[in-house]
C-alpha cells in the first residue's frame, strides 16, 4: 500500500511535469500567430520581476534566469548563532555552495552546483509553464517546475560492505506557484517532492512531502524583505527533524542580487534544507546566510546594443 | 532555430524525470546491511573510542592539522575537549555548538552511542 502511494506520488510528479510542458508550448504558439499582423495593443503585459533573485531564501522561486543569461550564484550559511562570540556567531564555520544557473530560453534553465555538505552535486532544470499577465490573456499566476538530482561524493562510512552508488543520490521535484499581488507583495506556494535513495532504517522516510511557502515585500526598487516556510507533511521525517524557516533580505546591485538571511537551516540544496534541516529557532540554533548572484549577459543582441 | 530550442526542451523534459525515476530506489541500510549489533559494554579510550576518532576526527585535528587547536588523537588532548563538554556538544549536534563531523550528518547511530556512554562511564582510558 505504502509502495503505492509513493509509485502514485512519483507518478502525480512526472505526468504533472510533462502537461506542463506541452501546456507551455501553446502561449508561445499563439504569440506567434498573434504578433503575425496584430496591432502591438494586443501583447500580452507579462508581470515581471515576481521575485529579484531565482531563490527567495534556501528554496527556488518562480524566476527563471533570462534568455541566453548566465548566473553565477555563491551562498554561504555559517555556524549557529548561538556558539558565542568565540566562534564569532558562527562566522568561523561556513557551508559553501557554488552554483551556475543559465537561461536557454526565457522559460527554461538549467543549473549545476557543488555544495559542501557532504560535498554534494546538485543539477536541475526549472521551467516556467505559466506567466502571470494581462492583455489578450488574463493569467492570475506564474508556475514553474523545477526538478532537481543530488549526487554526495563522500567517502564511504563502511568500504567493506557493497556499496550502491545509487545510495549517493537523492531528487526533488517542486511545482511553484507565485502571484505578484502589486509592485510591493508577492507571495509563492510550492508542493514539494523529495525523494532520497538510501535511508538509515526502515522507519525512516525515502519518499518525503512538504509545502513550502514564500514571500516577499519590496520597500523601494532595489530592497525587499523576504521569508520562507517549507512545512514537512506528518511522517518520520517530520518527527526527526524541523521545519525550514528563513527570514531573509534582497538588495539589487547593478549586475548582483545579494541576498542576507537568518535561517534554521544550514544545507542549501533541496532535500537538504527540507528534508535535514536540525536547526530550532526556540533554541537559538539560527544561521547568517547570504546567496549572491552574478548575471553575466551571454546573448550577442544584447552586447551589440551596448 | 525554434524548433530545435523546442526539441531539446521535449528531450531535456522527457529525458530528466524517466532517468531519475530508473536510478530511484527506496534502500535502507537495515535491510541492504543488516543491523549490526552495538556493543556497548567494555567502552574506553584504547578499545573503541580512539579508533572512532581515528576514522571520523583525526584529518582534521590530529597530528597533521589540529583545527582550532582541537586534537583527537591521543588521550590527554582528547580530555580537554571531553572535560569542557565540547566533545558531547558537537557530537551529538546541541545548540550553541559546532555540528560535526563538519559537513556530514551526525555519526552513525552506534558510534554515537559508543561515545555517549563512554562520555557517561566518565571517559576511561582503558
Amino acid at each position: 500500500m505504502l509502495l503505492n502511494s509513493e509509485k502514485m506520488g512519483k507518478n502525480f510528479f512526472t505526468t504533472t511535469f510533462l502537461l506542463a510542458i506541452l501546456w507551455s508550448f501553446l502561449p508561445a504558439q499563439d504569440l506567434d500567430e498573434l504578433l503575425g499582423g496584430i496591432d502591438k495593443d494586443n501583447t500580452p503585459n507579462y508581470a515581471y520581476g515576481t521575485f529579484k533573485g531565482t531563490t527567495i531564501i534556501n528554496g527556488q522561486s518562480v524566476e527563471v534566469p533570462g534568455n541566453k543569461d548566465l548566473h553565477f550564484l555563491i551562498s554561504h550559511r555559517f555556524g549557529a548563532v548561538n556558539s558565542g562570540i568565540y566562534n564569532f556567531f558562527g562566522l568561523d564555520q561556513a557551508t559553501t555552495r557554488l552554483g551556475l544557473e543559465y537561461g536557454i530560453k526565457d522559460i527554461l534553465s538549467v543549473s549545476v552546483g557543488r555544495s559542501t555538505y557532504e560535498k554534494t552535486y546538485d543539477a536541475g532544470i526549472k521551467l516556467k509553464v505559466l506567466r502571470q499577465q494581462t492583455g489578450i490573456r488574463n493569467i492570475p499566476l506564474t508556475m514553474s517546475v523545477y526538478c532537481a538530482g543530488f549526487a554526495e561524493s563522500t567517502k564511504w562510512e563502511d568500504p567493506e560492505r557493497d556499496n550502491l552508488f545509487s545510495s549517493r543520490l537523492s531528487f526533488s521535484t517542486q511545482l511553484l506557484i507565485a502571484r505578484k499581488f502589486n509592485k510591493h507583495l508577492s507571495l509563492q506556494i510550492s508542493p514539494s517532492y523529495i525523494h532520497i535513495n538510501l535511508v538509515p532504517t526502515a522507519a525512516d522516510q525515502n519518499n518525503i512531502y512538504s509545502v513550502g511557502f514564500g514571500g516577499r515585500y519590496k520597500l523601494t526598487p532595489k530592497f525587499s524583505i523576504n521569508s520562507e516556510y517549507y512545512y514537512l507533511l506528518p511522517g518520520e521525517t517530520a518527527n526527526d527533524y524541523a521545519n525550514s524557516l528563513s527570514f531573509g533580505v534582497d538588495i539589487e546591485t547593478g549586475g548582483h542580487v545579494f541576498q542576507l538571511h537568518f535561517t534554521n537551516s544550514q544545507l542549501m540544496y533541496t532535500p537538504g534544507f527540507i528534508a535535514r534541516t536540525e536547526g530550532k529557532w526556540e533554541e537559538g540554533d539560527i544561521f547568517i546566510g547570504f546567496n549572491i548572484f552574478r548575471v553575466f549577459s551571454l546573448s550577442r543582441k544584447d552586447k551589440s546594443k551596448h | 532555430m525554434k524548433v530545435k530550442t523546442g526539441v531539446v526542451i521535449l528531450f531535456a523534459s522527457i529525458v530528466f524525470p524517466i532517468s531519475s525515476s530508473q536510478s530511484c530506489v527506496n534502500n535502507n541500510e537495515e535491510e541492504l546491511y543488516g543491523i549490526k549489533p552495538c556493543d556497548t559494554s567494555d567502552v574506553t579510550w584504547v578499545s573503541k573510542i580512539s579508533e572512532i576518532m581515528q576514522q571520523n576526527c583525526v584529518m582534521c585535528h590530529g597530528p597533521v592539522i589540529a583545527y582550532r587547536g582541537v586534537r583527537h588523537d591521543s588521550y590527554a588532548s582528547e580530555m580537554i575537549v571531553v572535560n569542557d563538554g565540547r566533545l558531547r556538544g558537537v557530537v551529538n549536534h546541541l545548540p550553541g555548538y559546532a555540528k560535526m563531523p563538519k559537513d556530514r550528518g551526525k555519526l552513525p547511530e552506534c558510534e554515537l552511542k559508543l561515545i555517549n556512554t563512554w562520555l557517561d562511564n566518565g571517559a576511561p582510558e582503558f
